[in-house]
């Protein structure tokens, strides 16, 4: 049970470089997923490749694009008043993921490398339209975060490549966002399922609309049947908004295929994923919190 | 004298400041010259024939200096209730936990490279993981020595309860069950161990029971108990789980392969995958009752999970059985239970012993008879409880209760009949309820069965020339602030400050030979002991010191930590330095033996074994979320007679900390155990409380004396947790309407709980909250 | 093009705790929890699960509370790590060691290093934090035996003579 080698590059450059010397090495951020996995034998890299001293990854900016560096902490995020205020669902998701000596070093590209379905970042991101930018010798390709995740623990980061950060569309001033998990209990605890919404509302209607659901599915994931059915609806007919509203649930429940676990059986999945995208909905549009 | 200067004062516990500051050494911070590290191999299947256990290629691994299998054991069954216990598992496997090897090498790296590598050859057989249906005809057998796979039974009965139940205006029946729950203490399981060349062994193992633990691990060892010295260190929590473990003796044959000490510490997810849980039991209550709500008649069948070895689940199983008759007088009862052998981890005890297991049925029927009958709650308890002066059923003397008291204060303090008017307006199984509950509940201060040679207590004091005051006693703190509160009764002996006492932790070398603390009774065992030894060692003082001054002890006169006669005047450790020197050095020595007035029950099981009850009044107050099932604790309110109080703020701490371990139980916690194998061994998901789970808690402590504990003093820390399930359960109740009779009341149950009564009354539905 | 030199095995590691710097050659991703404990002999760091879910392992670095037992030691850096050891000068008590002694808000004790710790990061503000601050910025610190209600109070009470001092 030898250790695995350890690299500490200076440059995505030489990161993608290190990478590429083994199918087996693996990138490290805050490692606060990895180093659990290694421990139990769950991954076995034999090179890990510290990431933490390259610049680039440590870019964190509200723009066009928006730019979240893999290796910013979600600490540094939530401490970020304009961030947080521009991505609301991020902040309310980042927030709840782990105790504050696990966000004072957990990252946005480790948590949506680490790829697991309750994942908090992901539906957040995936209903902000994120980009993933992934860097390898051979270039650097942008890879919408909705083909990102591959199945659990998977995603279409390559051996020999490396998320360098997350890009997502400015907010332009006319969309609310919101995010929602059920836990089994008050304090940290992670998702036994998780919804995050969006809408874009022009001239007083919902002009576009993003819902996606964690835990309930090998991957978090979109729903376009639930954007369907919101889109084009009035917003001050809140008659025509519940109807919406209630049928976009039912699409997020459609669309969920969800497993038994120790943390919940999939029947009651099932119904949670629908009354928390419901719940997700109703805080982006009846409430507005933005 | 004047009155106590320190019983009753909520002075900071003694040890603290070492906890404080990092410098507390539990067994993973010592390290010892030598030290090897353990690791156990375990069975890869849940109940197998062992037919070979393959360690030639672990044995190579550099730094590896054995790898024991049974062979190498002094191979014999043994163990604290029922000879089924091993070393190391010989000709079959019983359980995933079961250990087949051991390993000790000089880093733990080389220890899980070598563990790694050895293979066992095992003919799986077919298992059973449920304890009612081991029972069943055709089960598999666990031990073929114990077809049935009945690992334990209790019978017990008074009065004639068919007679009772014909007379009765109401029956009650119901079926409750407790689940599985994992101790969670934070400190993981560590022990070490070294052999002496003179063929004796020292057993550094964080045990609360240590004496008893020596018994059992003497058999195994076989070699005599004083072959063994026991060290207790610092133990980061157990609440039963660490009483006795196979774990020493592990690290005891290493060591005595290997001639070096040996240390054996788990991570968290193997102390969680072989948890010695809380056993499961599956009760069915029967409650007889006159039309005026007097109880008349009980009967209660219990089965309950062994696992596959005996640890202290008997025990358990009987309390569970025959305690509660010590808090309500049913007048007539009868109960029987067995535990079934399993193909799971074994199980123990856990604070609330079996009591807390069965009230949690219980304290809800009790609810339910009110309702039928038309009696307020509380009402029916007051009419019910055993009162002070009463000897009950089985012969225990309830020599104080101030149960009566505890029932109207809590009652009083939580508002309760107002709330429950609120809250009784809520319709529609929608949005939030809120439901609030009562519960009560009693525990004992000692229980006489435990060691067959003897109950009570014993001390001793030694005070040094310099005034330093060490306190032996052979019942272990285990962080409830017994140290505390044992030097706060030595200090108003001897005249001293609780600066200047600390209480040597338990070695069988230097410290009485003892009970040890479990079933609650330290505080008042070894309280008097310690109270007897301190006021020996006064007298010794105090004959001193009229020498000295030339009169009589009568005439002196103490005040703090300042002992007067006339005009002249001595601090405490001024007359120290006076005796040593006056005695060639001599510390000044106090022995004190405390001998309860208990009974070892006759083979009826009649007799009085403890020496003091306490009781308690729980109320609770829940909010349910009837969409999503989910379920927290707003607000709490304890009322407590547990006598005097010695420390008010480690007694409240016991309280709020009983009531967060009994949270968890009722509203999240649960060992999942899948064809055996446990799903959650990790502190993510196998949840306990955190900051944010805890209600707003009110604690009281009502005026109270038990004439047979020091001042006045009685147990505490398992009477807190005992009515926390059922309070919460019946406040669960009051919200929504539904009796929950399984635990626990975690957020999928409640669904579908909710989602089965809306099917049933599709009224409810037609109030659709805004969610 | 370069790569990054990796370190197979051991790689030198200097390392500034409590004020004091060290060197020592281990493997870059032994955590930080047992290179205090194992390294250092700072075994006032508690290990209860390393996997970041109960805190008891909490340590400072730059001020900042981490879970040592998933920061790799090769990760710190330069930058500096305050355990639980440095937190009270010889013979004085930190206003949180003075707080938490007032509360009795420790048991077994198991978990309080991590708690103190983790409760440094209530002191720098200006304003007291409510009891609902600390319950919500605690809840990655588990305790078995108090409840939280005593600890709660304790770090409400340190922020006080804190400001005190």
């Amino acid at each position: 049970m030898s250790q695995p080698g350890y690299a500490i590059p200076r440059s995505v450059q030489e990161a993608v470089e290190t990478l590429a010397r083994s199918t087996a090495a693996r990138p490290i951020a805050g490692g606060t997923d990895l180093m659990v996995q290694m421990r139990l034998g769950h991954r076995r890299p034999d090179v890990v490749v510290d990431t933490r001293a390259i610049e680039e990854l440590h870019l964190l900016r509200q723009g066009d694009p928006t730019v979240i560096g893999a290796a910013v902490t979600l600490r540094r995020f939530l401490g970020d008043a304009e961030l947080t205020g521009s991505y609301p669902a991020l902040a309310q998701a980042a927030n709840l993921l782990g105790g504050r000596q696990i966000q004072a070093v957990a990252t946005f590209g480790g948590n949506v490398c680490n790829a697991s379905p309750a994942a908090e970042t992901a539906t957040p991101l995936l209903v902000y339209a994120a980009q993933a930018v992934i860097e390898s010798r051979g270039g650097r390709r942008e890879v919408p975060l909705t083909a990102f995740f591959t199945g659990p623990g998977k995603t279409v980061v390559d051996a020999g490549e490396l998320l360098v950060g997350l890009h997502l569309p400015p907010p332009t001033g006319d969309e609310r966002s919101a995010y929602r998990r059920l836990e089994l209990r008050r304090s940290v605890d992670i998702a036994v399922v998780s919804a995050s919404s969006w809408v874009r509302v022009v001239e007083g209607r919902i002009a576009t609309a993003r819902v996606a659901v964690g835990a309930v599915n090998a991957v978090a994931m979109r729903v376009p049947a639930a954007e369907a059915t919101l889109t084009g609806v009035e917003v001050d007919d809140s008659r025509a908004v519940e109807r919406a509203i209630a049928q976009a649930a039912v699409d997020c429940r459609d669309a969920s295929r969800p497993i038994d676990d120790t943390r919940a059986s999939a029947q009651y999945r099932l119904a949670m994923v629908e009354l928390i995208a419901r719940r997700a909905l109703n805080d982006t549009i009846l409430t507005g919190a933005h | 004298m004047s009155g106590p200067a320190w019983v009753g004062q909520g002075i900071p516990q003694v040890d603290m400041l070492d906890k404080l500051r990092g410098s507390t050494k539990y067994i993973a911070d010592i390290s010892v010259s030598g030290m090897l590290h353990a690791v156990i191999v375990r069975s890869p299947v849940a109940h197998g024939r062992l037919h070979a256990v393959d360690v030639d290629r672990a044995k190579k691994v550099p730094g590896v200096r054995a790898v024991l299998t049974s062979a190498d054991t002094p191979h014999r069954f043994f163990g604290p209730h029922a000879n089924d216990w091993e070393i190391l598992a010989s000709e079959k496997v019983r359980s995933f936990g079961d250990e087949i090897a051991a390993i000790a090498a000089t880093t733990l790296d080389a220890a899980r490279e070598a563990a790694a590598l050895v293979t066992a050859t095992v003919e799986e057989l077919p298992a059973v993981f449920d304890a009612r249906e081991a029972l069943r005809d055709g089960a598999p057998t666990v031990w073929e020595d114990r077809p049935g796979n009945v690992a334990n039974s209790f019978q017990i009965s008074r009065g004639n309860v068919e007679e009772a139940f014909a007379k009765a205006d109401l029956v009650v029946t119901d079926r409750y069950s407790t689940n599985q729950i994992y101790h969670a203490y934070l400190e993981p399981i560590g022990v070490m161990a070294e052999y002496h060349p003179s063929g004796s062994y020292t057993l550094t193992v964080p045990s609360h029971i240590p004496y008893k633990a020596r018994l059992t691990y003497a058999g195994a060892l076989g070699v005599r108990p004083d072959q063994i010295r026991i060290v207790v260190p610092p133990i980061g929590g157990s609440f039963g789980a660490k009483y006795e473990m196979i774990e020493p003796l592990i690290a005891a044959v290493l060591a005595r392969d290997t001639g070096r000490p040996v240390r054996l510490v788990y991570d968290r997810e193997e102390d969680a995958l072989i948890a010695r849980s809380r056993p499961p039991f599956w009760f069915h209550h029967r409650i007889g009752v006159t039309a005026e709500g007097m109880f008349i008649a009980r009967e209660t069948e219990v089965v309950g999970t062994a696992g596959s070895r005996v640890f202290w689940s008997p025990a358990v199983l009987a309390t569970a059985i025959h305690r509660v008759d010590s808090l309500y007088n049913f007048h007539n009862m009868a109960g029987t239970g067995a535990l079934a052998y399993t193909n799971e981890a074994p199980t123990t005890c856990m604070r609330g012993f079996g009591n807390a297991e069965s009230l949690f049925g219980i304290e809800q029927m009790i609810d339910e008879i009110g309702e039928k009958l038309g009696i307020d709650p509380v009402e029916l308890r007051q009419r019910n409880a055993v009162r002070e002066g009463e000897t009950t059923l089985h012969g225990w003397h309830i020599s104080s209760s101030k149960l009566p008291e505890c029932l109207e204060r809590v009652k009083e303090v939580s508002d309760l009949d107002n709330q429950r008017r609120e809250t009784r307006k809520q319709r529609g199984l929608t949005g939030v309820r809120r439901g609030i509950g009562v519960a009560i509940a009693h525990h004992v201060s000692g229980y006489r069965p435990i060691l067959a040679d003897y109950d009570g207590s014993s001390a001793i004091v030694h005070a040094t020339s310099g005034g330093r005051v060490t306190l032996f006693v052979g019942e272990p703190d285990i962080g409830q602030g017994q140290a505390t509160v044992l030097s706060q009764l030595a200090c108003d002996e001897l005249g001293c400050s609780p600066d200047d006492v600390n209480l040597q932790g338990v070695d069988s070398a230097l410290s009485p030979d003892a009970v040890g603390t479990l079933a609650s009774r330290a505080t008042t065992m070894a309280g008097n002991a310690v109270v007897a030894a301190a006021r020996s060692a006064r007298q010794k003082l105090d004959a001193l010191l009229a020498d000295h001054w030339r009169t009589t002890p009568d005439r002196l006169h103490r005040e703090g930590e300042v002992v007067h006669f006339g005009e002249q005047s001595l601090t405490f450790r001024e007359s120290m330095a006076l005796y040593a020197a006056s005695n060639c050095g001599l510390p000044l020595l106090g022995e004190g033996v405390h001998r309860p007035a208990t009974q070892m029950p006759d083979k009826d099981k009649y007799g009085n074994p403890s020496a003091a009850y306490p009781f308690a009044a729980h109320v609770a107050e829940v909010e349910v979320d009837c969409d999503s099932g989910q379920i927290r604790v707003t607000r709490y309110w304890a009322v407590h007679d547990s006598g005097t109080i010695l420390n008010p703020s480690t007694a409240r701490g016991q309280v709020v900390g009983a009531i967060a371990q009994g949270v968890g139980w009722a509203l999240m916690e649960d060992v999942k155990v899948d064809l055996g194998r446990v799903r959650n061994p990790n502190f993510l998901d196998y949840r306990i409380p955190g900051s944010g789970d805890m209600p707003e808690t009110y604690v009281e402590f009502v005026d109270a004396y038990e004439p047979n504990g020091p001042h006045g003093a009685k147990s505490l820390a398992e009477a807190a947790i005992n009515p926390v399930t059922a309070a919460i359960a019946n406040a669960f109740h009051d919200a929504t309407g539904i009796r929950c009779h399984d635990l626990p009341l975690a957020p999928e149950r409640i669904w579908e709980l909710l989602t089965g009564a809306r099917a049933q009354s599709p009224a409810h539905d037609a109030e659709e909250a805004l969610i | 093009m370069t790569t990054a030199a990796i370190h197979e095995g051991s790689m030198p590691v200097t390392i500034t705790v409590n004020g004091r710097t060290e060197k020592a050659e281990v493997p870059g991703l032994t955590p930080l929890g047992d290179f205090l404990r194992e390294k250092l002999g700072l075994t006032g760091t508690k290990l209860g699960c390393r996997a970041g879910d109960c805190g008891s392992c909490t340590v400072l670095v730059d001020s900042v509370p981490v879970a040592s037992c998933l920061m790799p030691v090769a990760q710190v850096g330069e930058r500096a790590v305050a355990t639980v050891e440095g937190l009270g000068g010889e013979g004085d008590l930190h206003p949180l060691q003075e707080a938490f002694r007032n509360n009795n808000a420790s048991q077994c004790g198991f978990c309080i290093p991590g708690i103190l710790m983790a409760a440094t990061a209530f002191l720098d503000r200006a304003e007291p934090p409510s009891r609902a601050e600390v319950v919500d910025g605690l809840s990655g610190n588990l305790c078995r035996c108090t409840g939280y209600e005593s600890i709660v109070s304790a770090i409400v009470e340190a922020h006080t003579l804190n400001r005190e001092a």
